[in-house]
């Protein structure tokens, strides 16, 4: 599995991704991890298929003790099947995801980590020395969901929304924003089911200050490649299973 | 019959010493740029320094087989993580499948019981192979860290012969010193983990 330190300064934010050893018809996904002091939050750690790999990644950068908590957008397999994994192997660690989706998520098994329901509105999160932000982003595609923001790093991850159906090998990053559109139209016309919902949302996102944006599958935004994607996102209607 | 360890343990365990191993490839690397260092001061020095031209090969050659090796053992350390989930993944079956005879006693779950013990056998065993050779393989990178030692103290002698290359050389011998101990370190931290798993 690829890893990549994407912010280094007090704290570190990496991505995990491009797993060559994922089964052929899972659909791949980016975790990634913010290090602070003693502690660390692996946002969105990822499904059953591709835990083994995580494991050994994350303790490449940071030893177990060191995987305080994790964070799961909403209760899609892909973000958090892995949990009853995780469960056994840090135990003492909590997780943060929304309150909607308790009952949910813990069929994947949850019997030792502390579930941690984020409320509708939101909240914030302290790794360490940096404070994390909660940014609701419900019906995005989950009824309930969030994003997370670092003010210091002005990273946003942003889940689902940013997400590409690419190959396996492609690269990390965005090299050209026009062509890439293509790459992540089906995905949110599909996927994302309210225009109400996503403008409301770019509402929100449009006020913080945004170096780079993290979505859980395809490639990373860097500059002004993010407003592009607002820009884009906003001409685009989604929902579109209704016509069809 | 084969010793069965925790699959909770093991994929940890592999996990662990798949990190140490990561980080030891990355000092190999720097190893590695050492030695040809060493090849380039050699070479500029000639004759002065005749003595070095056979250990400085050696050292190249050693430095990059550090590299295939610790990099060949993160691979083993992955595959073995690997079987470590999948044994795990099989254990938590056999527990729901016997949760479900005791309520049924339904002779179809006996025999997916059967069946599923089978492939967990499989996969102990190859768990127990994979694990073995890890070790071995470890040893024989620690082998090669007592090498770099010693290349480091013929760095070390020849320094001492010569005046104009004589600071380079003993700080290339520090180096080598350095690196070779910090890949150790990481090489005995992995072998702790895997004494801790079979000693468990």
């Amino acid at each position: 599995m690829e890893a990549k330190l994407l912010f280094d300064d007090k704290h570190q934010w990496y991505v995990f991704a491009r797993d060559p050893d994922k089964p052929e018809k899972i659909i791949d996904t980016n975790q990634y991890m913010v290090v602070s002091g003693k502690e660390s939050l692996v946002l969105d750690p990822g499904g059953i298929e591709i835990f083994s790999a995580m494991l050994s990644t994350i303790l490449k950068f940071i030893p177990l003790e060191q995987v305080t908590h994790l964070f799961a957008s909403h209760q899609d397999p892909d973000i958090i099947s892995s949990l009853g994994m995780w469960d056994q192997v840090i135990p003492k660690a909590k997780l943060y995801t929304p309150n909607l989706w308790e009952g949910f998520i813990r069929h994947f098994g949850c019997e030792n980590i502390e579930f941690c329901g984020i409320k509708d509105g939101g909240g914030e999160l302290k790794i360490g020395d940096t404070t994390l932000q909660f940014i609701p982003a419900h019906y995005l595609h989950s009824s309930a969901n969030f994003h997370v923001y670092d003010p210091v790093a002005k990273i946003l991850f942003s889940g689902d929304i940013g997400a590409a159906l690419e190959p396996q090998d492609s690269s990390l990053f965005i090299e050209d924003f026009d062509s890439h559109c293509d790459k992540m139209k089906f995905f949110h016309q599909r996927w994302m089911p309210s225009n109400e919902a996503k403008n409301h949302w770019l509402k929100r996102v449009r006020k913080l200050d945004i170096d780079m944006m993290l979505p859980q599958h395809g490639r990373i935004f860097r500059g002004k490649e993010v407003e592009q994607f607002f820009d884009w996102f906003e001409a685009l209607n989604v929902g579109v299973a209704l016509d069809s | 019959m084969v010793k069965e360890y925790s699959p909770v343990k093991s994929a940890i365990t592999s996990s662990q010493v798949a990190g140490e191993l990561y980080r030891a490839s990355m000092i190999a690397r720097q190893l590695s740029l050492a030695a040809k260092n060493s090849q380039a001061i050699v070479h500029r020095a000639g004759s002065r320094v005749a003595g070095l031209k056979v250990i400085s090969e050696y050292f190249a050659d050693l430095a990059l087989k550090t590299i295939k090796l610790a990099e060949a053992i993160n691979t083993i350390s992955l595959d073995i993580s690997h079987l470590a989930v999948e044994r795990w993944r099989q254990n938590t079956l056999v527990d729901h499948l016997f949760d479900s005879q005791e309520k049924t006693e339904n002779d179809d779950v006996l025999l997916i019981i059967t069946e599923t013990r089978q492939r967990q056998e499989g996969i102990n065993n190859r768990f127990n192979i994979e694990i073995r050779s890890l070790e071995s393989q470890l040893e024989e990178i620690q082998q090669y860290m007592q090498a770099s030692r010693v290349v480091a103290v013929s760095f070390r002698l020849e320094a001492t012969q010569t005046d104009e290359y004589q600071g380079i050389l003993e700080d290339m011998a520090n180096n080598i010193d350095v690196f070779s101990e910090k890949i150790k370190q990481h090489v005995l931290d992995a072998k702790s983990y895997i004494d801790r798993l079979l000693q468990s």
